[in-house]
Parts: C-alpha cells; sequence; structure tokens
C-alpha cells in the first residue's frame, strides 16, 4: 500500500513529482523525466523549473499554502512546461507533495516549439488539445473572413474602377457627342431660317424636334452618370425663388402653348426673396417637373407656385409645386415614380420623349440639397409634384436677377470666338453674326490672345479643348492684361462637370456656356453680357464687313468682292473645308434667291425683307459687299414700306448675286484650282 | 521519420479523418474550402472557374464554420470529376491526399503532432481524436474505425460510417498519411462489407517505412 498515492496519479496524470516539505524533488514520472535532460531525483524544484504561477514571496516555497492552486512551470533549458498542481500525500510513509500535470501547450507553442508531444502526454480529463483544437478552428475561420473581406475589397475596387470607367466611357461618349450635334443643331437652326418648300420645312422641323430630343437625352444621361459617380457638387449663390418661378414659367410658355395648355406662375406680384444655394439645380429640377407636366397633360392648366416662409433667424423653407390636369398617375406606380428608367410612355407624341431618368434626377438632385421631393396623383384627374428646400438667407444686392428668355433676337457688340473645330466656328459665327454681332474667330488659344491683346472684343466665348494652347490658358493669359469686368470670357464646352466649372472659374472665366449651342442659352448668355440691342440699320454701318449695313449708295460703291474677308473665312475654316462649305453657300444662296424671287412675284413683302436678310447675312460673311449692301437696303426698304417690288429691282438682286458668285467662285478657284462649283439640291 | 515537433511537420491521421466526419447531411465550409483548395493547386483558377459553373454553386468563397448542405460539396465533386475528366472515386482520393497533406496541416498542425509519429500509431490514435473534437463539433458523428494488426507492416483497417460513399476519400487519406509519414503504402485490397446502412469497408494495407 505504501506506493498508492504514486500509482493513483500515474493513472491520471502523465507528469507527476514527489516533492518533501522542502520542495526537494523525491521521484519523478518518465514522462517528465524524458523531457528533462538530468536527473531529477534529490534536486530542488526551484533549481530545475521556474515557476511562473503561483506567485510566491518566501525564499523557501510553502508548499502547504500552495496546495489547490494552479501550478504553470517550466524548465530553465526550456525543454519542456509544465501545467498542474499540488496534493498532499504519502511516499515511502512520509507525508509529501504531489505535483500531478501534463504539458502546458500553450507556452510550449509560444517559447519552445520544437518540444514533441504525443497524444499519451495529454490525459483524457486534460482539454488541451480540444482548446488548441477550437483556438485552430477559429484562427481558420478568422482567415476565412479576412480572405473574403480582402476579396470583397478587391471586387469592391473593381467595381469601382469600372464604374469610373464607364462613368468617363459616358462622359466621354457624350461629349463626342454633343459636338457633332452641335453642328447638327447650329445647321437645322439656320436651315429653319431660309425659306423653304413645305416638304423640306416639315422635314426640318422632325430634325429640329429629333435633335432637341436627343440633346435632352445625352444631358439626363450625362446628368445622371455624373449624380451616381458623385461627381456632382452643391454650389452657393444667391437667388429669388419667386424670379426663378416667373423664369421657368416664361421660359416653357411656348411649348405649353404649343399644346394649347395655359402655363401660370402663381407669384405675387412683386414678390422677392433673397435665398442663398444652387440656383442652376433647382433650376434644373423645376424644369423638369414642369416639362413633364407639360408633356403628361393634354388639356388645362400647369401651375408652378412657390411659398418661401422664414424657419429662423436667417433661414427659409422654400416649397416648389408644379400642379397639372393631365393624365395622372396610376396608385400602383407611386412607388416607382422616382425609380431610374421609370416612365409612362402611354399617349406621349412622336415629338416627345423620355429616358425615364430626369424624376430619379430630380430626386438625386434635391437629396443632394438637403430637401424632400414628392407628389401626389390621381390617374385621370392630374399630378402635384413638388419640393421642399431649407435654404439660407442671401443678399438682395447680390441676386442676379433672372433674366427672362425674351425673344431678343439682336444684339450689339464685337465677339471673339474661339474653337478649334472648323466647322463649329463657321457655324457659331454665322449663328452670333445671325443675332447682329461683329463675329471674329480664333482656332486655337495663341490665336485668340494674340487677336484679344490687339483689338477690343466686347465678348470671348472661348472653347477649351484646343491645340497650342487651350481655352483655360489662353483664359490666364488675358486675365493678366483685362478684367472680369472689361472683358468677359464664357467657357463655350461640353464638359460642365462642377469640376471642370471650378476649373473655368478659376481661370478666370465669367460662365459657361454648354455645346451644342441652344438659342436659349446663348441669348441669356448674350443677354448678361452684351444687353439687348435692336439693330437700327444705319447705326451699324461700317462696324464689320459681316454685319456691316450698308446704305443704298454704298451698295453701289461697295467692292463686289472683299477679298480679305473671304481669304479671312477661308483661313478660319481650313482649306480642306472650303469646298464644302462654299458650295453649301452657293446652294443656300441659290435656294434663297428662288424664294426671293417668290416673293417678289408674289408681292410678298415681309418675305422678301426675311429671306433679303436671311441671304445678306450670308452673302457679307463671304465678302459679297455690294450684293450685301444692296440686300441690306431691299431688307430696311421692305422694313419701311419703301421696297419697289418691279422687275427691275429683282433684275439688279439678280445681277448682284451672279456677280457675287462669280467673283467668289474666281477667288476660290486661285486658292484651290481642283475647286469644282457643285449645287446641290 | 522522426517526429519533428511542433510547427513543423504535417498531419495527423486523426485530423485527417474529421473530414469524414464533418461530411454528414451537412458540411462544415473547411471541407468545401479544401476542395476549391485543391483544384486552384493542382489544376489552376480556370478550372476552379468551370467547375463553380457546372456545378451551378452561387457562391465559392467558404467559411469553416458554417455549416453547407452537403449537396453543395457533392455538386463541386462531381463537376470537378466532368471538368477534370477523372471518375469520381479518383477525385475523392485526391482530396483525401490533399486534405492529409495540405488542408489539415495548415490550420491543425499541433494537434497532427500530438497524435503520433507514424502511420500505425495514428490510425490507432484516430478514434481518441474523433473523441476529443466531438468536444467541439458537437453535432457531428464521426466515423468508427478498427485497426486489426497483422504484422509490424501490415494491417487491416476497418471503417465503419454512417455515410456510405466516402471509402475512395478514406483510401486517399491513408494514402496521404503515408506519404506524410514517408511511408510507402500498398492496398492489397479494398473490400466493402455487407451492411444494412452506411458503410463498412476494409482497407488491407501493406506498408513499410522508406
Amino acid at each position: 500500500m505504501k506506493n498508492d498515492y504514486w500509482s493513483w496519479c500515474l493513472q491520471f496524470f502523465p507528469m507527476v513529482l514527489v516533492l518533501d516539505d522542502n520542495a526537494k524533488i523525491l521521484k519523478a514520472s518518465d514522462a517528465i523525466q524524458l523531457k528533462v535532460n538530468q536527473d531529477l531525483e534529490g534536486e530542488h524544484l526551484s533549481k530545475v523549473f521556474e515557476i511562473v504561477r503561483p506567485r510566491y514571496t518566501e525564499k523557501q516555497l510553502n508548499l502547504t499554502s500552495l496546495i489547490g492552486n494552479l501550478f504553470l512551470m517550466h524548465s530553465h533549458d526550456r525543454r519542456i512546461a509544465i501545467r498542474g498542481q499540488l496534493v498532499a500525500g504519502e511516499f515511502s510513509d512520509q507525508k509529501c507533495y504531489f505535483f500531478v500535470g501534463s504539458p502546458w501547450m500553450g507556452w510550449l507553442k509560444r517559447h519552445s516549439p520544437d518540444t514533441v508531444l504525443n497524444g499519451e502526454d495529454f490525459p483524457i480529463h486534460d482539454a488541451q488539445l480540444e482548446q488548441e483544437f477550437f483556438i485552430s478552428t477559429q484562427q481558420s475561420m478568422l482567415s476565412d473572413l479576412e480572405e473574403l473581406t480582402e476579396n470583397l475589397k478587391e471586387a469592391r475596387d473593381l467595381a469601382q474602377q469600372a464604374d469610373k470607367a464607364k462613368s468617363e466611357f459616358v462622359s466621354h461618349i457624350s461629349h463626342e457627342m454633343r459636338t457633332p450635334l452641335n453642328g447638327v443643331i447650329s445647321a437645322i437652326n439656320l436651315l429653319s431660317e431660309q425659306e423653304l418648300s413645305n416638304h423640306t420645312a416639315d422635314l426640318a422641323l422632325i430634325a429640329k424636334s429629333s435633335s432637341d430630343i436627343l440633346l435632352g437625352i445625352i444631358n439626363e444621361v450625362l446628368d445622371f452618370s455624373r449624380i451616381g459617380s458623385d461627381t456632382v457638387s452643391i454650389e452657393s449663390g444667391d437667388f429669388c425663388p419667386y424670379a426663378l418661378a416667373n423664369y421657368v414659367s416664361r421660359m416653357l410658355a411656348v411649348r405649353a402653348e404649343a399644346k394649347g395648355l395655359t402655363l401660370l406662375a402663381d407669384v405675387p406680384e412683386g414678390a422677392t426673396t433673397a435665398c442663398s444655394g444652387d440656383e442652376e439645380k433647382i433650376r434644373q429640377v423645376l424644369v423638369n417637373l414642369v416639362g413633364n407636366a407639360i408633356k403628361f397633360s393634354d388639356t388645362g392648366t400647369v401651375s408652378i407656385s412657390v411659398d418661401c416662409k422664414s424657419s429662423g433667424s436667417d433661414t427659409f423653407s422654400i416649397r416648389f409645386e408644379v400642379k397639372d390636369q393631365g393624365r395622372g398617375i396610376a396608385e400602383s406606380d407611386h412607388a416607382k415614380v422616382f425609380d431610374p428608367f421609370w416612365c409612362k410612355r402611354t399617349g406621349l407624341s412622336s415629338t416627345e420623349s423620355s429616358t425615364g431618368l430626369g424624376l430619379s434626377i430630380c430626386s438625386q438632385l434635391v437629396q443632394l440639397m438637403g430637401g424632400k421631393l414628392g407628389f401626389s396623383s390621381e390617374l385621370g384627374v392630374g399630378s402635384t409634384f413638388w419640393f421642399e428646400l431649407e435654404l439660407e438667407g442671401g443678399s438682395e444686392e447680390l441676386i442676379e436677377i433672372t433674366s427672362t428668355p425674351e425673344k431678343v433676337s439682336k444684339f450689339e457688340g464685337s465677339v471673339l470666338l474661339v474653337d478649334d473645330n472648323s466647322v463649329n466656328l463657321t457655324l457659331g459665327k454665322l449663328t452670333l453674326e445671325h443675332f447682329g454681332l461683329n463675329v471674329s474667330c480664333a482656332a486655337d488659344g495663341e490665336e485668340a490672345v494674340r487677336k484679344a491683346s490687339h483689338d477690343m472684343y466686347d465678348l470671348i466665348l472661348m472653347d477649351i479643348t484646343m491645340p497650342l494652347l487651350d481655352g483655360i490658358e489662353a483664359t490666364r493669359q488675358l486675365r493678366k492684361k483685362y478684367s472680369q469686368a472689361d472683358l468677359p470670357i464664357v467657357a463655350l464646352t461640353a464638359n460642365i462637370s462642377a469640376i471642370d466649372k471650378g476649373r473655368y472659374e478659376a481661370a478666370g472665366m465669367n460662365g459657361t456656356l454648354l455645346k451644342p449651342l441652344v438659342d436659349a442659352e446663348l441669348i441669356a448668355v448674350l443677354n448678361r453680357w452684351l444687353g439687348p440691342c435692336e439693330i437700327a440699320v444705319n447705326d451699324k454701318g461700317g462696324k464689320s464687313p459681316a454685319t456691316a449695313v450698308l446704305s443704298v449708295s454704298e451698295s453701289e460703291t461697295a467692292p463686289v468682292l472683299d477679298k480679305k474677308i473671304l481669304d479671312k473665312l477661308i483661313a478660319d475654316i481650313g482649306k480642306i473645308n472650303v469646298k464644302f462649305v462654299v458650295n453649301q453657300f452657293f446652294t443656300e444662296t441659290n435656294t434663297l434667291m428662288h424664294s426671293l424671287r417668290s416673293a417678289f412675284n408674289s408681292s410678298d413683302n415681309p418675305g422678301v425683307k426675311k429671306i433679303a436678310h436671311t441671304l445678306g447675312s450670308s452673302v457679307l460673311a463671304f465678302g459679297a459687299m455690294r450684293f450685301g449692301s444692296m440686300l441690306r437696303a431691299i431688307e430696311q426698304s421692305a422694313k419701311t414700306g419703301e421696297l419697289s417690288l418691279a422687275n427691275e429691282t429683282l433684275d439688279s438682286i439678280e445681277s448682284g448675286c451672279a456677280g457675287a458668285l462669280a467673283a467668289i467662285e474666281a477667288h476660290v478657284r486661285q486658292i484651290d484650282p481642283s475647286f469644282d462649283k457643285q449645287l446641290n439640291s | 521519420m522522426e517526429k519533428t515537433g511542433f510547427g513543423r511537420l504535417g498531419i495527423d491521421v486523426n485530423v485527417l479523418f474529421i473530414a469524414e466526419s464533418l461530411w454528414v447531411k451537412k458540411m462544415y465550409g473547411m471541407i468545401n474550402k479544401a476542395v476549391k483548395d485543391m483544384v486552384l493547386k493542382d489544376f489552376g483558377a480556370s478550372k476552379w472557374s468551370e467547375i463553380m459553373q457546372i456545378s451551378q454553386v452561387s457562391e465559392d468563397s467558404f467559411l469553416t464554420l458554417r455549416i453547407y448542405d452537403d449537396d453543395v460539396t457533392y455538386s463541386l465533386v462531381g463537376a470537378a470529376a466532368d471538368v477534370l475528366e477523372l471518375p469520381v472515386d479518383q477525385v475523392l482520393d485526391a482530396f483525401g491526399v490533399h486534405w492529409v497533406m495540405h488542408a489539415a496541416p495548415e490550420h491543425y498542425d499541433q494537434i497532427l503532432i500530438a497524435t503520433g509519429n507514424e502511420l500505425i500509431e495514428f490510425l490507432k490514435n484516430v478514434n481518441g481524436l474523433h473523441d476529443r473534437i466531438t468536444t467541439t463539433f458537437v453535432d457531428y458523428r464521426p466515423p468508427w474505425f478498427e485497426l486489426e494488426h497483422i504484422s509490424e507492416k501490415e494491417f487491416k483497417l476497418h471503417y465503419h460510417s454512417g455515410r456510405s460513399g466516402l471509402s475512395s476519400f478514406v483510401r486517399g487519406l491513408i494514402r496521404g498519411l503515408g506519404q506524410r509519414f514517408e511511408t510507402s503504402v500498398e492496398f492489397v485490397d479494398v473490400q466493402p462489407q455487407e451492411v444494412a446502412s452506411g458503410e463498412h469497408t476494409t482497407f488491407h494495407v501493406k506498408c513499410a517505412t522508406n
């Protein structure tokens, strides 16, 4: 019986030490002895092992007091670490202490990873292996989650890159589409000014309507793309919500009238409130809502109302409301109204179109401005769309009066048009000249700086992306000489993101005009920087070859062809375009002459005046000064009712036209011998 | 081979067979993850993409402790057989080797080390390890092994499982163990036994330390 304690301990624990009162080792189990490379019997416990736990202060271990404590210790040579406890017992008939335990796995794993442990080192009741398995599994799980997180991050980065690339692609394509569309719209506008047969006029109307729709689609897609890619920022400026409502009402009145609708702005007479907010985006939302109301109404009234309430010492709650008596929206569709690409096409005419993005864009813009957009609608009764914004008060003095888009068609001043696209340049020049402006052209920034340094201009319309010197750098250089007040420079570009606008403004530009040029926007810019002017024919004489309005007497003394003007035009459009542009001019002139004859023959005085005006602008642009002045004189005479519709007059015109065209053709042949006059029908 | 200790050598039989243990009705993600790792390692990402496409398994990020329907694993193995143009049994066998040599040591190396130093010793301890593992994975039912000792270099391992169809996987595990302990393994006979349910297969093995 004297070895009972020892035998019992070994049944439960692989590692057993017998200690006397002084902690001297009397006996060690094989499992320990094999791990420690020395004979343990007779050694003091503390000489072989460093006891980590329990902590003790006495120089000599008081084993009795440590019974029941968890022992953690490792050999000084760090080959083995043991966890266990002391129990009191007997060995060789003496009272003694039994240390019983098993390998301390955690310590060994960290400090002695080369120590080999076997399954038999761990008694069944020892949970260290299970603990190790559990921890390893948790670590594996952690690794899985880290890997998954990394995969998700990579996927997110890839998606963001793809999204960015997509946005850039859309933006790029949009830009590329705007440029030729600029040509299409400008050409159609000019074509519409001509005397056209009914059939051609119908086709021109379809082309105009389709190109407007296309422009609207491009703008919406671009807006949607920019909002989605977080490149839209909210700007702040002073404006009056009432004036804005009036502006939008007048702007869309024609469209409403065309459908037989009444568009009303419910704005108290003389009401003004100065607010600070992003007027452009608020206008965009309001225009969209009113545009929808018109689009989806067949009869009745569309009304715009504004409610401005003070909501603090210097804040206002602004509510815009657009109410129509149109088709309304079925209740089952209410939840989808602000979803992208949702649209109710039913009943839209061939000239109407919807991408289904407009309301989604509005909703996101209002959200970006911290506001709310909502609606109520009943099928067959009508809809009311509203949005509310909390805005700070603005400065009354700084409010720019939102100009009414009046039908001002004449302006006074000289404009420098800068664009490296020769077609844009030619068409833009003709368009501006149509408004009565004296237009010079420059094909790049360097030429623009050179011309603006030498001549005085009232306004520069500056393309951005150009060879040699881009529009931004050209503006910077010009700003060293001219202030923004002295020489307004408006960016002429298809890029209108907030970042781009910021760059333009930082360079010293006064504003931005979007290509393709839209009459209303161009008029707004000209109105702002030049001021409207009713041209008095005699007042403008000699101001510029292209816009010169000569007296009747001058028409007899003016040169048949001012070669400098034609040379300059050819230089502006580039020789490569001469054939196309000059032939186009010949064709248009023939068509107009045909119309003019008809007007003469039918004694259509207003028709003669209109055609003479159009034809005069055109031929003066090509340097046909005598014929141009003749047409101006005829226009003036028709205006005052003094025009003789005698055959002699028509003969003079025919003769003047033939002389002008012959002179132009001859001069062009000198420049380009291969020039072949071709009249397109 | 002399045992090398913590942090080094590979696998233990015990953890090897955990794989089969967990392969009951519902699968822990570690199994699917190991199948994926094996394909990626041995056959490349394009093959794995093909397998995912054919298997119609919707996700390929498997979490060790997440429980998946066992159809996911069977779909993966079946698709792997199709794509790799191998019999399913061969895929399971290869997976057994992969589990021993790569999957288990990655996270359970120390437990494997503590289990035994050579093939037969490991096989002896399989049941003991499964007993311990059950304390963590409480819902799985491990298989049961009986080791019939014939000589120092020959034994019969009786594999009992509540699930059928995985004997090829166990065969791969034994082959992997042979590689693990640098012991040549020759299957004298692999004999399925008649049982009412599940599977009982006897692996008659001759082995020799290289």
